[in-house]
C-alpha cells in the first residue's frame, strides 16, 4: 500500500478500457472483413455460373444458325437480368475455324479427276476384256463346228450297217476329243483375257497414282465463328517431317505467298487473309510443296494479326472444325468477376474441352 | 502501528472511492457500445453461417442441374432442401426456343430461404443449351 499513488485505480481502468475498445475494435473489423469476404465468395460463384450462362448462349446461337446456313455467334454484353450480365468474347484465333475433315493430297489435276481418269481406263480395261472372252466364245463355236463337221464326213466315210459300227464309233470318240479340245482352248484364252485385264487395270491404277503426284494439300475449309468482328490471318507456320519445301499457298482463289521454304516454314501471307463476318465459308485450296507429301503429317500453326494463335493438324484428315467461347459473369456494381471457356467442335457437336481462366473478358 | 498510521498518512482519505465512483461511471458509459458490438457480433456469427449454408446449398442444385439431362430440367421447390432447414426454389424458363424446338436455352434461377420464411438469402443463375454434350 506503501505504494499506491493517486488516480492508479483510475489510469488502470482507463488503461483497461483502451485495450477493450482496441480488442472490439480489432472484432469489428474482422466481422466486416469475413462479411465482406463472404459476399465475395457469393459473388464469385454466381459470377462462374453466369460464365457458364454466356458460354450456353453462345454454343445454342451457333448450333441455332447452323440449322439455317453457317453457325454463328455474337460477341458483347448480355443482361440476364437486372442484375446479373455476361459478357461473350475471345481473341481472333478463338474464332478461326478450321475443317481439315476432307483434306487430301493432289496433284496438278484434282483428286476427281484422276480417279474419273483411272476410272475410264479401268472400264477401257473391262471392255477389252469383255470382247477377248467374246471372242473366245466365238473361236470354241467355230472349233466345235470344224469338229462336228468332221465328224460327220467320218461318219459319212463309214460302211453301212452292222459293219460300220466300228467305224462310226470311232468317228464319235474323235468328234468328242475335238470338242474338248475346243473346250480346253476357250477356257485357257478367257484366261488370258483376264490376266489381261489385271494387267491393264494394274496400269491404270500406277497412272492414277501418277496423276495424283502428292504435291498438294487440298480441300481443307475456314471460317468465321462470330458476325460480330471479322478475323485476319497473317502468317501460316507449316511443319512436316520430309526434306520437301513448301513453295505456295492460295486460299479463296488468292495466292497469299509463294517462296521455298524448308519445315518448319514461316509463311507471312501477302496479302493478310481476313474473314468476313457473313460468316463465309472460304476454302483454302491448297498448299503445294516441291514433291511428294505422301505420308507426311502436316501442322499448321495460325498467327492472327491480333497476335493469337492456334495450331490445328491438317494432314492426315481429322475431325477439326473448333472454335472458343470466352465468357465473363458479373453482377452490376461488382468488381468481381469469373470467366469460363468452352472449345466447341461443330463438327461432332461436342465441347471437347472447357474451364475456367483467370482473364476479363469486356465489351 | 506505525505502518497503519504512516499508510493513513500517505493515503488522503476517500480518495480511493472517488475513484472507483468515476471508473464506474467510465465503464458503464463504455460498456453499452461494448455491449451492442458484442450483440452484433454474436448475430453476425450466425448470419454468416446461414449465408454460407444457403450459398452452398444453391451452389449444389447448381451442380445437379448442370449434370441432369435437358429435358429433365425443369421448375421445382424443395422444402427442408437436402435435409436443412432452409426451402430452395428452381425456376426454369426458355429464353430461346420452347420444348418442340430443335435448339432451345434454358434459363435456370436457384433461390435459396431460411426455412418457412420469405426473405431470398441468395439466387444463382445460369443457361443451358439444348444438345450440347461434352467429350471429343
Amino acid at each position: 500500500m506503501s505504494f499506491h499513488k493517486r488516480g492508479v485505480t483510475l489510469v488502470t481502468s482507463v488503461i483497461l478500457i483502451v485495450f477493450a475498445s482496441v480488442s472490439v475494435l480489432s472484432t469489428t473489423t474482422f466481422i466486416v472483413q469475413r462479411f465482406s469476404q463472404n459476399r465475395a465468395k457469393s459473388r464469385r460463384t454466381q459470377s462462374l455460373y453466369l460464365a457458364q450462362a454466356g458460354a450456353h448462349n453462345a454454343l445454342y446461337n451457333f448450333r441455332y444458325n447452323d440449322t439455317v446456313a453457317n453457325g454463328y455467334f455474337s460477341l458483347g454484353q448480355t443482361n440476364v437480368d437486372t442484375e446479373n450480365y455476361f459478357i461473350v468474347g475471345g481473341t481472333d484465333a478463338d474464332m478461326l475455324m478450321v475443317d481439315t475433315s476432307q483434306s487430301y493430297l493432289g496433284g496438278a489435276l484434282t483428286q476427281g479427276e484422276c480417279q474419273a481418269l483411272g476410272q475410264a481406263c479401268t472400264d477401257t480395261c473391262n471392255a477389252t476384256r469383255d470382247a477377248c472372252r467374246a471372242q473366245c466364245d466365238a473361236d470354241r463355236d467355230a472349233c466345235r463346228a470344224q469338229a462336228d463337221a468332221n465328224w460327220q464326213a467320218c461318219r459319212n466315210a463309214c460302211p453301212g450297217g452292222p459293219s460300220g459300227a466300228t467305224c462310226r464309233a470311232n468317228c464319235d470318240t474323235i468328234r468328242n476329243a475335238e470338242r474338248a479340245l475346243c473346250d480346253a482352248i476357250r477356257t485357257a484364252c478367257r484366261q488370258d483375257c483376264d490376266t489381261a485385264r489385271q494387267n491393264c487395270r494394274d496400269d491404270c491404277s500406277a497412272q492414277q497414282d501418277a496423276c495424283i503426284d502428292a504435291t498438294k494439300l487440298i480441300n481443307v475449309f475456314i471460317q468465321n465463328a462470330t458476325n460480330s468482328r471479322t478475323v485476319t490471318i497473317d502468317r501460316m507456320i507449316v511443319s512436316w517431317q520430309n526434306a520437301r519445301n513448301l513453295v505456295e499457298i492460295v486460299i479463296d482463289g488468292t495466292f497469299v505467298w509463294s517462296g521455298s521454304l524448308s519445315s518448319p516454314a514461316d509463311a507471312n501471307l501477302s496479302p493478310n487473309f481476313t474473314l468476313d463476318t457473313l460468316p463465309t465459308y472460304y476454302s483454302l485450296d491448297y498448299l503445294r510443296f516441291d514433291g511428294s507429301m505422301a505420308g507426311a503429317t502436316v501442322n499448321v500453326q495460325f498467327v492472327m494479326t491480333d497476335g493469337s494463335t492456334q495450331d490445328v493438324a491438317f494432314f492426315p484428315a481429322s475431325n477439326n472444325f473448333n472454335f472458343t467461347v470466352k465468357s465473363t459473369g458479373k453482377t452490376t456494381g461488382s468488381n468481381v468477376y469469373r470467366t469460363f471457356e468452352a472449345r466447341y467442335n461443330a463438327l461432332t457437336g461436342k465441347v471437347v474441352d472447357y474451364g475456367e481462366i483467370n482473364v476479363e473478358i469486356t465489351p | 502501528m506505525i505502518t497503519a498510521k504512516l499508510m493513513l498518512k500517505s493515503h488522503p482519505r476517500g480518495f480511493t472511492l472517488i475513484e472507483l465512483v468515476m471508473t464506474m461511471i467510465i465503464v458503464s458509459i463504455v460498456s453499452i457500445p461494448l455491449s451492442l458490438l458484442i450483440g452484433a457480433h454474436i448475430e453476425s456469427v450466425f448470419l454468416s453461417e446461414r449465408d454460407v449454408m444457403a450459398e452452398n446449398l444453391a451452389c449444389h442444385e447448381m451442380e445437379k442441374v448442370n449434370n441432369m439431362t435437358y429435358a429433365n430440367i425443369a421448375t421445382a421447390s424443395f422444402s427442408n432442401y437436402e435435409g436443412y432447414a432452409y426451402d430452395l426454389t428452381r425456376t426454369v424458363t426458355y429464353v430461346q426456343g420452347d420444348g418442340a424446338s430443335v435448339e432451345s436455352l434454358k434459363k435456370i434461377q436457384v433461390e435459396v430461404k431460411k426455412a418457412g420464411e420469405t426473405n431470398v438469402i441468395t439466387r444463382s443463375v445460369t443457361y443451358l443449351a439444348k444438345n450440347v454434350a461434352y467429350g471429343i
